[in-house]
């Protein structure tokens, strides 16, 4: 059991970040999925959005970006609220919009709409990431998440030394570069940054 | 030279720039656009990474959840409140039981990856205090020393290879991590057994073939080898592969078939 504080640690400790995900989804996927099913959400929709609001405030928490501006419940259920929502416009389903906006009144008056802004961008990065090759994301994974300094990554991949490990990472970083500018979803959001 | 730049920008990305070249290529992001532009979308694979590896873990322990997660929540639709399931003891007992080996089974899967099998079955093979012939003799020494280049080497340069210096050089190779070398002088070891009838360093190849697999991202093929020697009680390394538990070959093997 985590108090609201606990739970944010947790988060930022990888050891503990099962443990943590575990609990939020012990704690608070029966409320939200209620509510995404009493939106006209289908129990999958349910699990998916349910999902994606773990992923995006794991997100949020480790890049320090949550501020405990309101509790993590709150938190959850309006991000949740908002990415049904948005899901909702892409599948231009007004009657059912009205309603979880209405619904939402009684739920939570808080406006995440900032935090889930670059939603589609998000999406695409899981989906480039899978396109890359298991080695290469391995590799990339250990250096940019979980932290590892290039002798730490040689215990977990069958690569010579050091040397070998740095010019793989490069060769890899750059290979996923080059698939970040190929996709028009995210080469369109930097192309309205640098406008 | 844009190679260059490359490197020079994953590297201030990673903070691994001196500080002065690290000033001089921040004079750089800020005077041209070509190169903000690449350093954003750096950033943005870096973002990529670390979005993919969240959501990847998200999406292992969902599936954990699933196994004790309530039917019935998902099937109350159109209920603006949830129902609360009120549990006979016994009920929330097994409930509990269930939960904490959830909690376990999850731990283990989570915890149980090639490196620490790896790490947990390996042992130092120890040369026998037999003298061979004399050319073997020069093998022993640089085994002894631990100097596994000069194993490699002083087998390379014996114009016969029996399964002694196939194997101490199959082994050395295992120590420098070259696993696909090692595991090759590991199954000639075994070849030249089936060919001769014979079993010398048999139970030593197929041991540590099955560590150069596991290592070498060959996992199933080492899965086999340790299900085979764990069942062969006469095997010379049976109670050491036995360290290896039943459910932690079982994790690996879901693992690698994902």
């Amino acid at each position: 059991m985590y108090s609201d504080a606990e739970l944010i640690a947790a988060i930022g400790r990888s050891d503990q970040l099962n443990n943590a995900i575990f609990f939020i989804y012990e704690q608070y996927s029966s409320t939200i999925q209620s509510y995404i099913l009493a939106n006209s959400g289908t129990p999958p929709d349910a699990e998916d959005i349910f999902q994606e609001t773990v992923v995006t405030f794991i997100d949020l928490v480790k890049k320090e970006k949550f501020r405990g501006e309101a509790s993590i419940k709150t938190f959850l259920t309006a991000i949740a609220r908002n990415l049904w929502l948005n899901e909702l416009k892409k599948r231009q389903r007004s009657d059912a919009r009205e309603k979880v906006f209405e619904h939402g009144r009684e739920v939570t008056e808080m406006d995440v709409s900032q935090y889930i802004a670059d939603r589609e961008v998000k999406q695409q990065f899981v989906t480039v990431l899978g396109k890359l090759g298991e080695p290469c994301k391995k590799l990339l994974t250990l250096f940019y998440y979980e932290n590892l300094t290039m002798k730490d990554i040689l215990h977990h991949l069958p690569y010579e030394n050091e040397q070998v490990v740095r010019n793989k990472k490069y060769k890899c970083l750059q290979a996923l570069t080059e698939m970040v500018k190929q996709n028009p979803v995210i080469a369109k959001l930097v192309n309205q940054q640098s406008d | 030279m844009e190679d260059r730049n490359d490197q020079l920008l994953i590297n201030y990305l990673d903070r691994t720039l001196e500080e002065k070249e690290m000033r001089e290529m921040e004079a750089l992001i800020n005077s041209d656009d070509e190169t903000r532009k690449q350093l954003r979308f750096l950033q943005l694979a870096v973002d990529a990474v670390e979005y993919s590896a969240i959501y990847d873990q998200v999406a292992l322990i969902k599936e954990n959840f699933r196994v004790i997660q309530p039917v019935e929540v998902l099937q109350t639709s159109n209920k603006k409140t949830t129902r609360v399931f009120r549990l006979s003891k016994a009920v929330r007992m097994a409930a509990a039981v269930l939960l904490l080996l959830v909690g376990v089974g999850s731990y283990k899967f989570f915890t149980v990856n090639a490196t620490r099998v790896y790490e947990q079955a390996f042992i130092e093979y120890t040369l026998p205090t037999t003298r061979g012939q004399a050319t073997i003799t020069d093998i022993e020494q640089v085994y002894r020393a631990q100097n596994w280049i000069g194993v490699v080497a002083t087998v390379n340069r014996l114009s016969l290879h029996d399964n002694k210096a196939l194997f101490l050089s199959g082994f050395a190779h295992l120590q420098l991590k070259q696993y696909a070398a090692a595991s090759l002088l590991f199954e000639k070891v075994l070849a030249n057994n089936a060919q001769t009838n014979d079993d010398l360093y048999r139970d030593e190849a197929q041991f540590y073939l099955a560590l150069s697999e596991l290592a070498g991202n060959n996992t199933s093929g080492a899965i086999q080898l340790f299900q085979q020697i764990q069942a062969d009680k006469s095997h010379k390394y049976h109670q050491q592969a036995s360290k290896i538990g039943y459910f932690d070959l079982q994790i690996l093997k879901i693992k690698a078939s994902r």
